[in-house]
């Protein structure tokens, strides 16, 4: 009886992912997530907020590349009721990052553009943020 | 008679004093000109109103509440002065200095400056018949504004608290009216305006902004008991603006901005050529709204002239 309870307690651990290796999961997440992603330019990138995003201060992020772009990088930032665009600062920290630093949203829905640029081809990549409340 | 008109004058410059914030978000709206309506050649209106901003009117329209802890008040205080250059033509400018303040939670932002200036020159094609069963009195107009006011596409501090107009050189043309009948009087304006497109250079190129056109309609019904030095008065407005355009670093739409302001009148002739006022709107009672912020306003006017 007791083997067949450990046998049974066992199972279900294993079934409900407990026993997964974490990093193969981690693996599996960077495979999936490409908030920005230039099918041209082949490239992926990915953002970490530093600060906010917040309507109520200073917000900033910094931008993850999957590989060196061969394209100059610009993010802007488009409020989609107005038409409002904001161009923030952008400084590269290493060969795939990049800090953007010097927004100020105000409440309400807004696009976050990547920009790459290589020669005459251009591509943008959005995600998309509500900051009403 | 001197006396309707008189008070007709008030109930134009109520209309005024309500616009000059009408959509934090996006900046405000054109304004109206100062009209000469009585027999005078000159005159001085100031206006100060209190908004409190109660509510956004979402893109698609309806009304969403502003939250507990999300409050934003704004001080308009304008000055319309009017004068005759022709026994039919006069000229207007009107210049407002408006304090914003917002805060949510802990965090606050305030500031104040010039809004935007408007300039207008007017003609009276339709001269009074008082005889008259249903003539009424009309003024042609054309103005300009003045980007004096600083907009959300320069703006850089918390809240965008340090916009306080449009941000667009514009030009408008529109049409005024007016008729009284013993102690009822009823007015109409109807004014069509366009915003001209600015370019800005960033970082990342040429970034052109296309405001496109707007208009707006404003009829008033007022009464006055007996004929007296009373009057009580309903306006109703309803100002649009089409969708701002971007192109070049972004090509892209924004959506346009229907406002309905309905308001509510109470004016006192002190003498043939002083007038004082007060007026209560509130942008929420109607829900037609749409793509702006919704807010009550309260208001004091008072309006010197000077006969001819």
């Amino acid at each position: 009886m007791k083997r067949f309870l450990f046998l049974m307690v066992s199972t279900a651990v294993l079934l409900s992912g407990c026993g997964q290796n974490p990093q193969s999961e981690t693996k599996s997440f960077i495979q999936t997530t490409c908030p920005f992603e230039f099918p041209q330019l082949k490239e992926c990138a990915q953002i970490f907020w530093t600060q906010g995003p917040t309507a109520d201060g200073e917000s900033s992020f910094e931008l993850e590349f999957s590989a060196e772009p061969v394209a100059q990088v610009g993010v802007f930032l488009r409020m989609t009721c107005c038409g409002t665009i904001k161009v923030p600062s952008i400084q590269k920290l290493n060969s795939t990052r990049y800090r953007v630093t010097g927004i100020q949203f105000v409440p309400g829905t807004w696009e976050v553009y990547v920009q790459l640029q290589a020669g005459s081809l251009t591509e943008k990549s959005k995600i998309t943020l509500s900051l009403n409340d | 008679m001197i006396k309707g008109f008189c008070i007709l004058i008030l109930v134009l410059g109520l209309g005024l004093s309500m616009r000059a914030v009408s959509a934090p978000c996006c900046g405000g709206s054109a304004n109206n000109p100062s009209f000469l309506t009585g027999d005078d050649r000159f005159q001085v209106t100031s206006a100060f109103a209190l908004n409190s901003v109660l509510a956004e009117a979402p893109v698609g329209g309806g009304l969403k509440a502003r939250s507990e802890n999300d409050s934003e008040q704004s001080q308009v205080f304008r000055m319309d002065v009017a004068s005759l250059v022709s026994d039919r033509s006069q000229l207007s400018v009107t210049v407002p200095v408006i304090h914003r303040q917002r805060s949510r939670g802990l965090n606050e932002a305030s500031g104040t400056g010039f809004g935007d200036l408007t300039v207008s020159a007017s003609y009276e094609v339709l001269p009074d018949w008082n005889y008259h069963p249903w003539r009424p009195k009309g003024f042609l107009f054309v103005g300009g504004v003045i980007p004096s006011g600083g907009s959300v596409y320069e703006s850089s501090e918390l809240y965008a608290i340090d916009a306080r107009g449009r941000g667009f050189w514009g030009a408008s043309l529109g049409a005024f009216f007016l008729k009284s009948w013993s102690s009822w009087d009823v007015s109409l304006l109807m004014e069509l305006h366009r915003f001209f497109n600015k370019e800005k250079t960033t970082e990342l190129g040429i970034l052109k902004i296309s405001p496109g056109w707007g208009s707006q309609q404003m009829l008033s019904l007022g009464w006055s008991p007996g004929g007296g030095a009373v009057r009580l008065g309903v306006s109703v407005a309803r100002n649009s603006e089409s969708a701002v355009a971007t192109s070049g670093v972004m090509e892209g739409v924004g959506a346009p901005t229907v406002l309905w302001t309905p308001s509510f009148q109470l004016g006192y002739l002190v003498s043939p050529d002083l007038s004082l006022g007060l007026f209560i709107s509130d942008q929420t009672l109607f829900k037609s709204s749409e793509n702006t912020a919704l807010a009550r306003s309260v208001g004091f006017v008072m309006q010197k002239r000077w006969e001819r």
